[in-house]
């Protein structure tokens, strides 16, 4: 126990960040991570989970039986078991993966390896690290559960048992699984399978709502009947999620099951973890010999998007901005000056993100990129086209789908070339702003920009957006049938010169600034080729 | 080949190298060497165009620097003290990406990368370079380089993290190298390298040439009071007294 308490301290100070400005007060690094990783899952699950899954699950509280469904389960069960299992399934993976970055792109590991600890208390103290990273999925897990025990009024010793017993199975079965597939699972695949599931999971969860909405407008009756077919397939007697909902419902036989299948696996993990070679065997290649590709034409353009589709964070930012505006297709109205307007707010502030991380991927191999007979500013420059060309490209996908789809005013088929600028913005500004501070401390997975520099970003590349998508917008509403807009009673010459001038007079803003980030791009690039 | 006159650098007051002065014949192995902290990865850096000298010349390839960076970095090569690669490129992507930068011809460059990764037993090409070792990923810069045949190759450190047989084998390319007419410069802390290998060596030390010249050049220097490079490095470099209980440690493990 003493080891495992001195690995955990030495692992939470390890996730302390240097700084050089001592401030007066400030909470411990630690602390401020967990709130990073459970803070915003936690507003979320209580912001919009809540409200509506709670009154959901009250009124699904009666027995299937009382229905004329022959079941020994409760309609809400029907709700809560795919729940349950899916967020179970992905803190399973994202555990399992995050435990092999946790012990096979550590630092420390090696270290700690050739001291006097037992490698079960080394595996322990990584996992207990690795849950910290998966705080989205505990949190809607066990706020789930929570949810489940307050709505049917189950006792707090059986809610308890059951769900600590739960976290135990987990726990065990993702460290077996983590040090299994540690056999065959790269850290590198680990570390981008792990942030593509963060997304999808974020995604899913975000998107949940959207389902549960109208089934809580519906009779439970109505709901329990729809919900009735997933009893064969998600309330199966043998899935554990089935013996944990029978646990928190005072079933001791299921408790009993549940937690001492959690404490076998749990223990098998231990000692299994007391055998196990800290270090990646890398699986071999199918042949021995190579087969060398060539990639003669665009090398950086195809390094720039190979290293954009291997982290998983950057995907997510690529495809954001399509399904945001799919999200509020109903909002959007038909129209594609409004899904321009999602669209554009989305991807520019991506846009500055994206090249934000692909120009810390060459920070972090510096000064090899010198190397090359490539200036600092074709470099960047090629990362600012990856970035800005794949928006755009989607755009004009996009573009082109709806147009034919929405038939708007053929004058909005021209947006494509504010968009460009307003993208390629986004993508100077980001890149200005890192290079402010080249030398930041890029250790720490996906933060690249202080908070401060984030609100900036959004501020200028989302608010130039927003602001001149929304004076078309509102110009357009004059050529609305029926407009009853405050300057519809404006004279015409007024409202035709008013909005399509302020329109071009942020566009040209823009186009102004944009050159003046580049000069100050080209600037700090040749003080970072001073240093 | 190289030259640099009163090459500087300094990074705020601290003068990191000063006032170089360097010249490195066309096919010669040159050892640049000196203690830790002593300015070779910087004067490597000026070298190659990858910092700006505060004063003094470079001309590589008969090319001044920086002001001809891209057309000297197209015919030279480095290989950089850490050989920090992108973790997210598998080694065969970062090969074609170099390929491709420096736009080598096809068959050319499968031909040399198939015999470099012979040598080298590379066989881990199409994994992700984050999962390499220190080792692998220096044996994949170094196929980075050679596969290239640059006329001049800059390394430093180049044996670091190599296995005994793939140091031998870079020994072994370097001389064939060298017997081909390409310049190569690099910096070791293994003396015997610097001392079998090399036609001359350049000691640094505080950012200053202490001397330069030929192996039986450096002898007379020390007025053939010393025989190896390791005690006329010693010597020049002033690097202390060697403490008495070591040396009785080593007679002790001797008469053992």
């Amino acid at each position: 126990m003493r080891e495992v308490l001195l690995l955990v301290r030495l692992f939470s100070r390890s996730k302390a960040r240097r700084s050089a400005k001592k401030k007066r007060f400030s909470l411990p690094g630690p602390v401020w991570v967990i709130l990073a990783y459970f803070m915003l899952p936690l507003a979320f699950f209580l912001g919009f989970f809540t409200p509506v899954l709670f009154p959901l699950l009250k009124s699904l509280n009666f027995p299937l039986v009382e229905r004329g469904i022959l079941s020994p389960f409760l309609a809400l069960d029907l709700l809560m078991a795919p729940m349950i299992f899916f967020s179970g399934v992905m803190l399973l993976i994202q555990f399992s993966q995050s435990l092999i970055i946790g012990l096979f792109d550590n630092e420390m590991i090696p270290v700690l390896c050739s001291m006097p600890f037992h490698r079960s208390s080394i595996v322990f103290t990584a996992s207990l690290d690795s849950l910290v990273q998966t705080g989205m999925f505990i949190t809607f897990l066990g706020g789930f559960s929570i949810l489940y025990a307050v709505a049917i009024q189950a006792g707090f010793f059986a809610s308890l048992g059951a769900v600590v017993s739960l976290f135990l199975f987990l726990l065990g079965l993702g460290m077996l699984i983590a040090t299994w597939t540690s056999r065959f699972v790269g850290r590198t695949s680990a570390k981008r399978f792990t942030q593509v599931l963060y997304f999808f999971g974020a995604l899913g969860i975000f998107g949940a709502p959207q389902v549960l909405i109208p089934l809580s407008r519906q009779n439970p009756d109505i709901v329990a009947s729809k919900l009735q077919k997933w009893i064969p397939l998600f309330l199966h007697r043998f899935w554990p999620h089935t013996f944990f909902l029978k646990a928190i419902r005072g079933d001791v036989s299921a408790l009993l099951v549940l937690s001492s299948t959690g404490i076998a696996l749990f223990l098998l993990a231990m000692w299994r973890a007391n055998g196990i070679e800290l270090s990646l065997s890398r699986k071999k290649t199918a042949s021995n010999r190579t087969r060398v590709q060539w990639g003669k034409k665009f090398p950086l353009l195809k390094k720039e998007i190979l290293l954009m589709f291997r982290d998983g964070q950057m995907i997510w930012y690529v495809i954001y901005p399509v399904i945001f505006p799919l999200i509020m297709f109903r909002a959007a109205k038909e129209s594609l000056l409004v899904i321009t307007l999602f669209f554009t707010m989305v991807a520019s502030l991506y846009s500055s993100l994206i090249t934000t991380s692909l120009f810390a991927q060459e920070r972090k191999v510096w000064p090899v990129p010198l190397l090359f007979p490539i200036s600092s500013s074709r470099l960047i420059g090629a990362i600012i086209r990856t970035s800005v060309g794949l928006f755009w490209l989607e755009y004009l996908v996009m573009g082109i789908v709806l147009f034919f789809l929405f038939q708007p005013f053929w004058a909005e088929l021209f947006l494509f070339v504010p968009v460009f600028f307003l993208l390629r913005y986004g993508a100077l500004i980001g890149i200005r702003m890192y290079l402010q501070d080249a030398g930041r401390d890029i250790s720490r997975k996906g933060i690249l920009l202080k908070g401060k520099e984030i609100l900036f970003l959004e501020v200028l590349t989302m608010g130039f957006s927003g602001l001149f998508l929304g004076i078309l917008l509102v110009y357009r509403q004059v050529f609305a049938p029926g407009s009853t807009a405050w300057f519809s009673s404006w004279p015409p010459w007024l409202v035709h010169s008013l909005f399509p001038g302020a329109a071009v007079g942020v566009f040209v803003t823009v186009i102004l600034l944009s050159s003046w980030e580049k000069r100050r791009i080209q600037k700090l690039l040749e003080n970072l080729d001073n240093t | 080949m190289i030259q640099a006159n009163g090459l500087t650098k300094k990074f705020g007051d601290f003068v990191a190298v000063d006032e170089l002065e360097l010249l490195v014949e066309a096919g010669e192995i040159y050892a640049f060497l000196g203690p830790n902290g002593a300015g070779k990865t910087t004067t490597i850096r000026m070298l190659t165009g990858t910092l700006r000298p505060t004063a003094g010349k470079i001309h590589v390839l008969d090319l001044a620097l920086p002001k001809n960076e891209i057309q000297v970095k197209q015919r030279i090569g480095v290989v950089p003290d850490e050989p920090r690669m992108y973790e997210n490129l598998r080694g065969r992507e970062f090969l074609d990406f170099v390929a491709g930068v420096y736009r080598m011809e096809e068959t050319l460059y499968t031909s040399r990368v198939e015999e470099l990764f012979d040598a080298f037993s590379i066989d881990y090409a199409n994994d992700y370079i984050g999962d390499y070792s220190h080792g692998m990923k220096q044996k994949l810069m170094l196929v980075s380089v050679l596969m290239r045949r640059p006329e001049v190759v800059f390394l430093d450190e180049p044996t670091v993290g190599l296995d005994a047989r793939a140091a031998r084998i870079l020994k072994l390319l370097l001389e064939k190298m060298k017997s081909a007419g390409t310049t190569i410069f690099l910096t070791t802390h293994i003396l015997e390298i610097a001392e079998k290998m090399s036609d001359r060596i350049g000691i640094i030390h505080n950012g200053k040439m202490l001397a330069q010249g030929t192996m039986e050049q450096l002898r007379q220097l020390s007025q053939g009071q010393h025989g190896s490079l390791e005690e006329i490095f010693l010597e020049l470099t002033d690097s202390g007294e060697i403490p008495e209980w070591a040396r009785e440690n080593t007679e002790e493990t001797d008469h053992a």
